[in-house]
């Protein structure tokens, strides 16, 4: 009996000290590792793009001794999601990890990403005043705050200068409205050969979600999902996107008009004028002609917004080292020298108000642009503090592609808008059901 | 019949076994095809479809979800094994039954609730390994609710990762085989359950009937025994009564005979020969008190066995002895005097008085205590026997007190009897001369 109570005991003993040493060497030896993926995230061509990253981590493990960060290399941007999504089911998910907003949907919606609140709350040297309020409202699902931004990226109008040189047509400056753009492009429409078709057009790639937005209409909202789609403004801005159409005379324009020099004005992600403005990318695409870009035109009842796009950062809600990872998190998304960094690797907009507003940003964007820039930079922030976030749900993507759908069908027929609006609300709703 | 029994109970734990085994096939079935589903799923670059339709994530990867269910599995089944074979305290049991329902819990929350039949299995060791002081129905009620409860379609409102979300990927094909074995192996151990609860009424059934019969085998065994006993009294009875022909025959007849036959041979003498008669008369009184010591032997061959064969203080001792043998009743027996020698006649009279007193008491009182005393007072015997029945607040002359004043009023004798307060009955006989001699 007594033989049995010391082996016991000594049984117990090992057991705890083996416990204490293994939770000593796990609290001394800590490692977080981060999901980032190669490449660009808003897919243009970029040389390093673990660059800020890498920097971001030297930095971490100077102040946290004790924590080691790690990360694999080598998944590509359209391999991201993907890869996430397995480790996830593996249960081997990073502790923190790039979120694309295309993905933050899924993610949030079975429970991954942490709930950061609290982190909010609890951090004094967190003001969530410094970020500009449609980047922060990505990571944002019913009030509560999963992901934090890390780079933005807003729609911008690009014009092409010698078009309009040519054409006698001055540039349009920033507070255009939508009366100017459509005068612009019913100018610049025409057949130039002269063989019954239509050569030159107005304008490629302004879509309905860009017209709602000039117009002051969020389609989707946290609260209803989807708006009214009948009302006032809405078919304003479909009639509007109907008149531009039919100045296209039923032919299709395509990117590959714009990069030939036979549209006037095309819309594009800030990423893309970063990346195509310097030299070599600017000789390889848009060679045959100037151009330049300003902010997206007013409509009646709304301003000139744009469409922000935001890459997110978000913690495991299963990370074993959520200080360590929350420490991290802010280091990529809060950090002034990280979000500086923003604008020297990559072809973003700092989500930061002070660091997009400040001068070493604006001279790092004005030295990628040689030559005479009408864009002034000042005016991103601008453009920021405007931008507009889509809301985005579990069936955003199927809804809206219904809505492109049947909204290409509308703006291409003569069918009374109204109606048509009433019909689609109600596929819509029937959608969201379902 | 308890071969039947024995049969039946290595059917029930053979039951049991295979019911385990299913269960066991159960969990590796699903944890297995969760493994492969999403091992699939990533090797086939699928995982972020998968995840857009769930709403939340799996409890666990999957290979945790298989080491984890079927460890629990293990450590239910041993906490089974041991309500199967130990006796435990209530509370034990309460603990065993808590524990399991929870592991099953686990268990069922790790392969997404697409099973509940291990419920089954705790239900059916519950039900049919109770012992007899268990209750095993409110442990069946119990768990036939949380059974029901824990259904996948009835939870749907707890986020949860369905097997059928896993099998989607499959396609409709795979999917429609994998939920055909799923199925099949719900319906066998349903089916198994059922099995076991059938067996476990039979073999209620078998138990019963086997009470009954052996009931009934008793009472036949215990009117044989009325019989036999009512035969063998009766039996008595003449044997008694042919000896005592026997003895009257040969005794009273003979001596009677003679004297009848001597007096008439007197009578004839009397007027010739006086003389003679009156010698004939002598031999005569000389015969009749003859006949009177052969009566008296006889009579004394009547007397009970057990004063025949003991004394009468060992003979009373005895019939206590033995009435409290044959019930619950206390008896206790005072004598109040060194010895009890009588006359033969007064022995049989105290013994019959106590032994009739004591059967009245037992048989119309409903006493359960009997108290008898003997003393001696002024050369009368008092005897006392009273007892805590319920006594009679008007006495009614039966047979058997009838009888004993008969025999104590032969003695010269009184008895008086109290019925207030329990039955009480007293009796007082006078020695007789010959013995204040002694």
């Amino acid at each position: 009996m007594k033989r049995k109570y010391i082996i016991s005991i000594i049984a117990i003993a090992i057991c705890l000290c083996v416990g204490v040493g293994y939770a000593i060497i796990q609290s001394s030896h800590k490692v977080i590792t981060i999901g980032v993926f190669a490449g660009s995230n808003w897919d243009v061509p970029t040389a390093d793009s673990y660059q800020i990253v890498q920097n971001v981590i030297e930095r971490y493990e100077k102040e946290h001794p004790n924590v080691r960060v790690k990360f694999m290399s080598g998944i590509r941007k359209s391999d991201y999601s993907e890869w996430l999504a397995g480790e996830t089911l593996n249960g081997d998910a990073p502790d923190i990890f790039f979120v694309l907003s295309d993905d933050f949907t899924t993610f949030h919606q079975v429970g991954l990403l942490e709930n950061l609140d609290s982190y909010i709350a609890n951090d004094n040297n967190f003001d969530t005043e410094a970020y500009y309020p449609s980047s922060y409202a990505t990571g944002m699902d019913n009030n509560h705050m999963y992901a934090l931004p890390y780079e933005s990226v807003p729609n911008l109008v690009f014009v092409n200068k010698s078009l309009l040189e040519k054409e006698g047509i001055s540039l349009p400056n920033n507070n255009w409205t939508w009366n100017d753009f459509y005068e612009i492009c019913k100018k610049v429409s025409k057949d130039t050969d002269n063989d019954g078709k239509i050569d030159q057009f107005g304008v490629y790639g302004y879509t309905w979600e860009d017209a709602m937005f000039a117009n002051g209409i969020a389609l989707f909202d946290e609260k209803e999902d989807v708006n009214d789609f009948n009302n006032t403004n809405a078919i304003e801005s479909i009639r509007f996107l109907r008149q531009l159409n039919e100045l296209n005379d039923n032919v299709h324009v395509t990117s590959q008009m714009f990069d030939e020099g036979n549209v006037a004005f095309c819309i594009m992600p800030f990423s893309e004028y970063r990346t195509y403005k310097p030299y070599p990318w600017k000789v390889k695409k848009y060679s045959n002609f100037e151009w330049d870009c300003v902010m997206l035109p007013s409509g009646p009842n709304g301003d000139n917004i744009s469409k922000v796009d935001t890459l997110l950062i978000g913690m495991n809600a299963q990370s074993k080292h959520k200080d360590e990872a929350w420490e991290l998190l802010k280091l990529l998304s809060y950090d002034q020298q990280t979000q500086l960094e923003i604008f020297k690797h990559s072809q973003g907009v700092s989500v930061l108000r002070e660091i997009t507003k400040s001068e070493e940003a604006i001279d790092i964007i004005s030295s990628d642009t040689p030559g005479d820039s009408l864009f002034q930079m000042y005016l991103l922030n601008e453009v920021m503090e405007n931008g507009k976030t889509q809301y985005r749900f579990k069936k955003f993507e199927s809804v809206t592609s219904l809505i492109d759908n049947e909204i290409y069908r509308i703006i291409n027929s003569e069918s009374d808008i109204k109606t048509e609006m009433v019909s689609l609300q109600n596929k819509i709703e029937t959608s969201l059901k379902e | 019949m308890k071969n039947n029994t024995n049969k039946l109970n290595q059917r029930l734990d053979l039951a049991y076994l295979v019911l385990c085994c299913i269960n066991f096939i159960i969990i590796s079935f699903i944890s297995g095809v969760m493994y492969i589903c999403i091992q699939r799923m990533i090797d086939n670059h699928s995982s972020l479809y998968f995840l857009e339709k769930l709403s939340t994530l799996p409890p666990s990867p999957p290979y945790q979800i298989i080491v984890f269910s079927i460890i629990s599995f293990g450590i239910l089944l041993c906490l089974l094994q041991i309500k199967k074979i130990q006796e435990l305290t209530r509370f034990m049991n309460v603990f065993i039954y808590i524990t399991v329902i929870s592991l099953s819990m686990i268990i069922m929350y790790y392969t997404s609730f697409a099973n509940n039949s291990i419920l089954l299995l705790v239900m059916t060791n519950f039900f049919v390994y109770a012992r007899f002081n268990e209750k095993r129905y409110l442990y069946l009620f119990i768990t036939v609710i949380i059974y029901m409860l824990c259904n996948f379609n009835l939870l749907s409102f707890i986020p949860m990762v369905s097997f059928n979300d896993y099998t989607s990927f499959f396609g409709s094909d795979t999917q429609n085989i994998l939920n055909v074995i799923m199925n099949s192996l719900n319906t066998i151990s349903i089916v198994l359950f059922l099995l076991i609860m059938v067996m476990m009424i039979l073999k209620e059934v078998n138990e019963s009937r086997r009470v009954l019969q052996l009931n009934s085998e008793l009472q036949l065994l215990n009117k044989q025994l009325q019989e036999y006993a009512s035969i063998q009294e009766k039996m008595g009875e003449t044997k008694e009564r042919n000896r005592l022909a026997r003895e009257i025959h040969d005794t009273l007849g003979h001596t009677l005979t003679g004297l009848s036959m001597g007096i008439d041979a007197s009578m004839m003498l009397l007027d010739d020969n006086p003389e003679a008669s009156k010698k004939q008369l002598e031999r005569l009184s000389k015969t009749a008190r003859q006949g009177l010591t052969d009566v008296r032997r006889s009579v004394n061959k009547l007397r009970p066995d057990a004063l025949e064969r003991h004394t009468l203080k060992e003979a009373i001792e005895q019939m206590i002895a033995d009435f409290q043998l044959l019930s619950d009743i206390e008896i206790r027996f005072a004598c109040h005097m060194p010895t009890l020698a009588f006359e033969p006649d007064e022995e049989d009279t105290i013994y019959r008085i106590i032994q009739e007193s004591i059967t009245n008491s037992v048989r119309h009182g409903n006493a359960t205590k009997i108290f008898v005393s003997i003393a001696l007072d002024n050369n009368n015997i008092i005897l006392l026997i009273e007892d805590n029945g319920i006594g009679s607040k008007k006495i009614q002359y039966g047979f058997g007190l009838h009888h004993m004043k008969e025999r104590i009023d032969l003695l010269n004798g009184t008895m008086r009897v109290y019925g207030l307060d329990g039955f009480v009955v007293v009796a007082e006989i006078p020695l007789r001369k010959e013995n204040m001699n002694d």
